[in-house]
């Protein structure tokens, strides 16, 4: 096991350090007036609350600083917007990286290591941004936490305890339990790359784990053959009626709308900004979060740490200066977008604790032993894979017979082979 | 004169010879520049790999399957589109009260983009609490999975972009229908024809041209449909409704595969150039002077 980080650790070093940058900021706001008249070019991802928290932040720099800023909302239509303008190598000043700073966009960012924040980042978030050599190529204000949601309501009511659960034979006996009360145990939807890639870790990357395939993943020669273990214990989901029936249509927004509902009790391998969804859809639903399960006893416990809300600077930007103080201004201010997003803070100048921080801390009570590491794909998969993920989750949702088992295997087995080798060549 | 005339004619189709150049031509010569390289389609860098791009796509379950969708979703909404809009076009043609409002009515879904129809449909066609599950229900109907497999996902998209373009057909049917001289018709009643001979041997071959409009532009539509499905189906389940077009962009855009996704668009293109000049040809050939 590579990379344990406690939740203490990641606690502590996000609530114990908020006057750090206290001074910093006058500093930076005041080297920042000088930049009056001059324009950068914003590109986001984010919608609804998040981003009015994130306008706020921009509206206030353009107050300080006398810049203006173009803010292009992408939406859902970002990853295919940021991939054209890559191809065209015409990027916004300032972009949001989304969990691919080091596998998709560093040929195209800036190092920011050198930055004053870079010092703040705590280690869950280095972790998880920072390359080999030291070097970073984005601002991480939230961390994405990934693990298993809970509807604790629908838990009680079947009799479930979730703080119980921790191999996968566990879960099932707990989703039997449910299933007899009338709920639906797992909402895991396989239009979904994650029905299929988030949870993996827990057989095939960890210590005490069934299998530890990570150096075979990471230098292009896995086989996939231990693949077949997750598709067979997938299996036993759909085997034993735990999932919804239009499983393989469904959205997410199907699934926030149901567990508000509370229809459903489980859904493994997705981050805390879903259980913050289902409560904005019902504030009178408790959620809470567990991590993945173990596939064996004594087995590791993890959550998976993606970027959440993180920006980083075009290398070839004109207004390289504008840019970083850009940057320096999210960090000191970057509360509001934490709140509104629901997930972890990685930086000390959060003072208000997030809806994600609460339910890890939570999660931790409960289990102390979790460790948390990158998200799976991100981490041992190239560039590419997580569509081909999704098209294989829809493949083994129609149909889980072996032959289809050996078929999606195949696939993925192909394609990772073929975007490994692209990735090589870069 | 006359030269100056021509002249001031050709300069002013430069406009449009210049945005076709440029938005048509471009690209396309692009595509089958990219087409022939390896290319994650963001990356500076590219390999050349000749023919495999092309070689690819006679393996490819997923090209086949969406390309015998496309076809549905050209010929079948064709059908649809041009039965009903005739249909509804002859019925909004004659005299009644109220008629503009039925117009208006028929008229209405081609207003809304593909996208917010496709949206609207899924909250329609929804397996859970979806409209017409619910309508269902109250019948003591269980509630029916509808997209569930492919051909019904296929069978419904159709349907529902027949039902959404009938109107444009209904407007150009409904123009060509009130273009047709009344002499034509009353000479008929005159020589003893009956109303569905006046229809079928007066009043259709005269509507010749405008069936060719109709049937080019929804058959060109239907085969590239693209955002009923993103929002509707998204291409489930399992990829079995997707449109070649739609597919296009998922290679490029979620597979990284820009070299093969260039190279099945080129594949469209060829198909749609195939199919629709000789339709257009042979319903040209059709068409009468009058």
């Amino acid at each position: 096991m590579k990379k344990r980080i406690g939740m203490k650790q990641v606690t502590a070093m996000c609530l114990t350090a908020c006057t750090v940058l206290a001074s910093a900021s006058g500093a930076a706001a005041s080297e920042a007036a000088d930049f009056g008249g001059k324009t950068i070019e914003i590109a986001t991802y984010l919608s609804g609350e998040t981003l009015a928290a994130y306008k706020e932040v921009i509206a206030g720099f353009e107050g300080e600083t006398g810049v203006t800023v173009t803010l292009d909302e992408y939406g859902d239509d970002y990853e295919s917007t940021m991939k054209t303008r890559m191809a065209a190598n015409d990027l916004p000043d300032i972009f949001e990286t989304h969990g691919w700073s080091l596998i998709r966009y560093k040929e195209y960012l800036t190092d920011l290591s050198g930055e004053a924040w870079a010092a703040d980042l705590n280690k869950a978030a280095l972790g998880v941004i920072q390359d080999t050599d030291g070097a970073l190529y984005t601002l991480m204000t939230t961390g994405s936490c990934l693990g298993t949601a809970v509807n604790m309501d629908v838990c009680e009511a079947a009799g479930v305890d979730p703080w119980a659960i921790e191999t996968w034979e566990d879960f099932n006996a707990a989703c039997d339990k449910i299933k007899e009360a009338g709920y639906v145990p797992v909402a895991n939807y396989f239009t979904s790359a994650g029905a299929l890639a988030n949870a993996n870790g827990s057989w095939l990357s960890y210590e005490g784990e069934m299998f530890n395939d990570n150096e075979a993943m990471l230098n292009g020669t896995w086989d996939w053959e231990n693949f077949r273990t997750i598709l067979d214990y997938l299996q036993t989901w759909f085997d034993n009626g735990y999932l919804y029936e239009d499983c393989g249509t469904i959205k997410q927004a199907d699934v926030i709308e149901r567990c508000a509902k509370n229809e459903c009790a489980f859904v493994v391998g997705i981050g805390t900004s879903f259980q913050a969804a289902v409560v904005a859809q019902n504030p009178d639903v408790t959620m809470g979060m567990i991590p993945i399960c173990a596939s064996q006893a004594d087995g590791a416990r993890f959550c998976g740490i993606g970027e959440g809300a993180s920006f980083g600077i075009w290398k070839d930007t004109e207004e390289m200066e504008v840019c970083k103080a850009f940057l320096s201004y999210v960090a000191e201010n970057a509360d509001g977008i934490n709140v509104a997003a629901g997930e972890i803070s990685t930086l000390p100048s959060e003072t208000t604790k997030s809806y994600g921080m609460n339910m890890m801390e939570e999660m931790e009570s409960h289990y102390p032993e979790v460790f948390y590491d990158n998200l799976w794909d991100r981490k041992y998969m190239p560039s590419g894979m997580w569509g081909i993920f999704q098209n294989a989750a829809g493949m083994f949702c129609e149909d889980q017979s072996d032959d289809t088992k050996q078929e999606v295997i195949d696939y993925l087995k192909e394609n990772y082979v073929d975007l490994y080798e692209a990735a090589q060549e870069e | 004169m006359e030269k100056r005339r021509k002249r001031i004619l050709l300069s002013l189709t430069i406009p449009a010879f210049l945005l076709i150049f440029m938005f048509m031509i471009v690209p396309l010569g692009n595509a089958l520049r990219v087409s022939f390289f390896k290319w994650n389609g963001y990356s500076q860098k590219m390999k050349f790999i000749g023919l495999d791009n092309y070689l690819s796509i006679f393996s490819d379950k997923v090209f086949r399957t969406s390309t015998l969708n496309t076809f549905v979703y050209g010929f079948g909404s064709t059908l649809l589109q041009n039965i009903f809009g005739l249909s509804a076009a002859i019925f909004v043609n004659k005299q009644f009260k109220g008629r503009n409002v039925i117009r208006l009515i028929l008229y209405m879904p081609i207003m809304i983009s593909g996208v917010i129809m496709g949206a609207i449909q899924y909250y329609i066609f929804n397996f859970d609490n979806g409209v017409l599950n619910n309508l269902l229900n109250l019948f003591g109907i269980e509630s029916i999975y509808w997209m569930k497999t492919g051909v019904r996902s296929v069978l419904i998209i159709t349907l529902i972009n027949s039902w959404q373009a009938m109107g444009f057909c209904m407007l150009i049917y409904l123009a060509g229908l009130q273009n047709i001289p009344k002499m034509y018709k009353e000479a008929a009643l005159l020589d003893g024809a009956k109303k569905r001979q006046i229809f079928f041997q007066v009043e259709l071959p005269l509507l010749m041209p405008a069936i060719t409009t109709a049937v080019i532009t929804n058959l060109i539509g239907g085969l590239k449909l693209y955002d009923i499905i993103v929002t509707l189906t998204n291409g489930g389940p399992n990829r079995k409704s997707l449109s070649l077009s739609y597919y296009i962009s998922l290679l490029y855009f979620s597979d990284e595969k820009a070299g093969y996704s260039a190279a099945v668009g080129v594949a469209l293109f060829l198909i749609i150039f195939v199919v629709a000049v000789p339709i257009n040809q042979y319903l040209r050939s059709k068409e009468v002077e009058y």
